[in-house]
């Protein structure tokens, strides 16, 4: 039906891995006494991915905390990230230092470009919320419909940073640019800690996302925050793309099923907490890769939506979350 | 319902039921084309006005319209094809069938508010999508989802034009519904809550069975699109349901107008042709959408409906003030 296909967008974050890991598995199965190497490099592989998920997760969060606008298009920023390093390494043979510069720049001028034209202004004429949410999502579109008329929607290859084949380090197995994942992943996490509670921008930032109006009173000047936000969210979001490119295929369309996972993995540790959101994040990706290891690849997508559900019923709020008003 | 709404609804359905002995005669090639345009803007125009009914009446989020839609779908075209029931059979019980569902989620989600419940919603939105590509390959057919035979009556096949009537007779009752709903006691609860829940609850009102009741109401309404495009589309498969349908029904009902029954119908026929008009646009069609879209939010934030009556509004004002019958002392 034309208008219901714009984003085609096939749930296959399960798939998007790993082929070769997973024959990898296949072929440790068949000898015997391995499962629980398997077993293992599963749980590795899911801590990789979910870092990245948690990663989406926290610059979801960073936005929310900010705005109390939940920003669709999280998934976009990490699309872009994953294309422009794709393009860079395709024409371009930049050394990995400037590229990962231009693809933090690039993705930070996104960001600041959706709060300036359009997240801003609507806050300023106090509509509601959800009006906003949806602004975001045409801001989604617009990203990927842009990205997508460039690049024709094709699928791009990123090379990996570090090697994708499993290697063992003190008798654990491990994949390298997973580990790549997990390491910025915590690293982003501390320095967004030190951020918040050991500068003095980080603190105003914090007062802006408990009261805005406050805050302004205060001297404040909480537009500068909402796009500080905005540029920090859109800056990890391109490095998280450019970690999960060699994982997954690479095109325009590819930030929907990414954005779900993060926002998942946010609600799932509890709204508003951005530490909480990566360890939702592991949960999801733990959960993710050992139903696609040791079932079909088809119901891991399936398995992480079920469990969501389940988790609002049993504690609405999230693992960590505190009822808010 | 003012006697100058009443004229315009009069003249709009009028036109909508003569709209193709009009294409017929005036534009024969492209009539086939226009009734397929009109019956799948009469499905969405079903899915838009359930949505109002949770979304714009009772003011809780649902982002899993998808999930539904494709519920009525595939209880419709299981129960045809594998109990061979008859088409209006299937139908109403489609209907039903999806409205257990929505109980049933209902259990589990409607304890949640606000981005929580948009969630829990969109969790079902999508995890229906991939259970309908993954689960029960041998009943549901998986990727290539299910083919349904031809309708026949009284022995003839049913064609465009049917369908079209069809799906426009079950949209109007759809309209009609939604319309008497908002105006009566459970309507006005349900307005009640979208204002103030713990005002609502002060003043007596049982908040959990109201919204259960919108909740049912906006399940079934997709059901009863999905089992209608079951049958108009001859079978059902999953790309048919994917999440951007729950995207794209909750654009239409906020941009034309939250809270208004006219602007989730005028929503749902601007959105709907909107598509159509950009196709000669190829490779820039989402991007030009996505650009309307986005100014619309940008500068119509009280939708397309809204705007145009606060328009009206300040200039019926200003004519007024100028005529001396108006002043703001």
């Amino acid at each position: 039906m034309r208008g219901a296909g714009f984003i085609a967008a096939p749930f296959d974050l399960s798939e998007m891995n790993h082929s070769k890991v997973r024959q990898e598995c296949a072929v440790k199965q068949s000898k015997k006494g391995r499962s629980l190497e398997k077993a293992l490099l599963l749980t590795f592989i899911g801590f990789g991915l979910g870092s990245i998920f948690g990663l989406v997760g926290l610059i979801l969060v960073i936005t929310f905390n900010a705005t109390r606008v939940i920003n669709l298009a999280v998934g976009e920023f990490v699309m872009i990230g994953a294309l422009i390093s794709a393009i860079l390494v395709k024409s371009a043979h930049l050394p990995l230092a400037w590229s990962i510069l231009i693809i933090i720049v690039g993705g930070i001028v996104i960001g600041v470009a959706l709060n300036w034209l359009l997240v801003s202004p609507l806050l300023d004429k106090n509509v509601s919320a959800i009006m906003i949410i949806i602004g975001t999502y045409a801001g989604a579109l617009i990203i990927s419909g842009s990205a997508g008329a460039l690049t024709d929607f094709a699928y791009l290859g990123t090379p990996a940073i570090l090697p994708l084949t499993s290697m063992k380090i003190l008798g654990f197995p491990v994949v390298p640019q997973y580990g790549l994942c997990i390491l910025v992943t915590i690293g982003v996490m501390v320095a967004y800690w030190y951020f918040l509670n050991r500068t003095h921008v980080g603190w105003a930032f914090k007062a802006t996302s408990i009261s805005r109006d406050m805050c302004r009173l205060l001297g404040i000047t909480t537009s500068r925050m909402i796009a500080l936000s905005f540029a920090m969210s859109a800056g990890i979001g391109a490095v998280a793309g450019l970690l999960i490119g060699p994982m997954s295929s690479v095109n325009a369309a590819m930030g929907f099923p990414v954005m779900v996972n993060g926002f998942i993995a946010s609600v799932l540790g509890g709204m508003g907490n951005p530490y909480a959101a990566v360890v939702g994040g592991w949960v999801v990706g733990i959960l993710h890769v050992i139903i696609a290891g040791y079932f079909a690849p088809g119901y891991a997508q399936l398995a992480v939506f079920l469990l969501l559900i389940v988790i609002l019923y049993v504690r609405p709020y999230g693992l960590f979350g505190v009822h808010e008003d | 319902m003012g006697k100058k709404q009443f004229w315009t609804v009069s003249v709009v359905t009028l036109l909508v039921v003569i709209m193709p002995i009009f294409g017929k005669y005036f534009f024969p090639g492209l009539n086939r084309y226009i009734l397929h345009v009109g019956t799948f803007m009469c499905i969405m125009t079903i899915l838009s006005v359930g949505l109002h009914i949770f979304f714009g009446i009772c003011g809780q989020i649902n982002f899993g319209c998808n999930g539904f839609y494709a519920c009525g779908g595939y209880i419709a075209s299981v129960l045809m094809i594998n109990l061979k029931c008859h088409y209006f059979i299937a139908l109403p019980l489609a209907v039903i069938g999806t409205g257990i569902i929505t109980v049933l989620l209902g259990f589990a989600v409607l304890r949640l508010r606000h981005w929580v419940l948009a969630l829990g919603t969109a969790a079902f939105g999508f995890a229906a999508f991939i259970a309908f590509r993954t689960v029960a390959v041998g009943l549901l057919g998986g990727d290539d989802g299910l083919f349904v035979s031809k309708l026949m009556i009284f022995g003839k096949k049913a064609g465009p034009s049917f369908y079209y009537y069809f799906a426009l007779a079950w949209t109007i009752i759809s309209i009609l519904g939604s319309y008497f709903l908002e105006n009566s006691r459970a309507g006005r609860a349900m307005k009640s809550i979208r204002a103030d829940e713990v005002a609502a609850q002060v003043a007596g009102i049982n908040i959990d069975h109201y919204i259960r009741m919108a909740f049912l109401l906006n399940g079934m309404y997709a059901g009863l699109a999905g089992a209608l495009y079951a049958q108009w589309n001859r079978g059902v498969s999953p790309d048919s349901f994917t999440p951007d349908i729950a995207m794209l029904v909750l654009v239409y009902v906020v941009v034309g107008g939250l809270g208004r029954l006219s602007g989730a119908v005028i929503g749902t026929f601007i959105l709907v042709l909107l598509p159509e008009l950009l196709i000669p646009l190829k490779e820039y069609e989402l991007l030009i959408y996505a650009v309307i879209f986005f100014l619309v939010i940008r500068f119509m934030s009280k939708g397309f409906v809204g705007t145009v009556q606060d328009f009206l509004h300040r200039r019926r004002m200003v004519r007024l003030e100028a005529a001396g019958q108006y002043s703001q002392g």
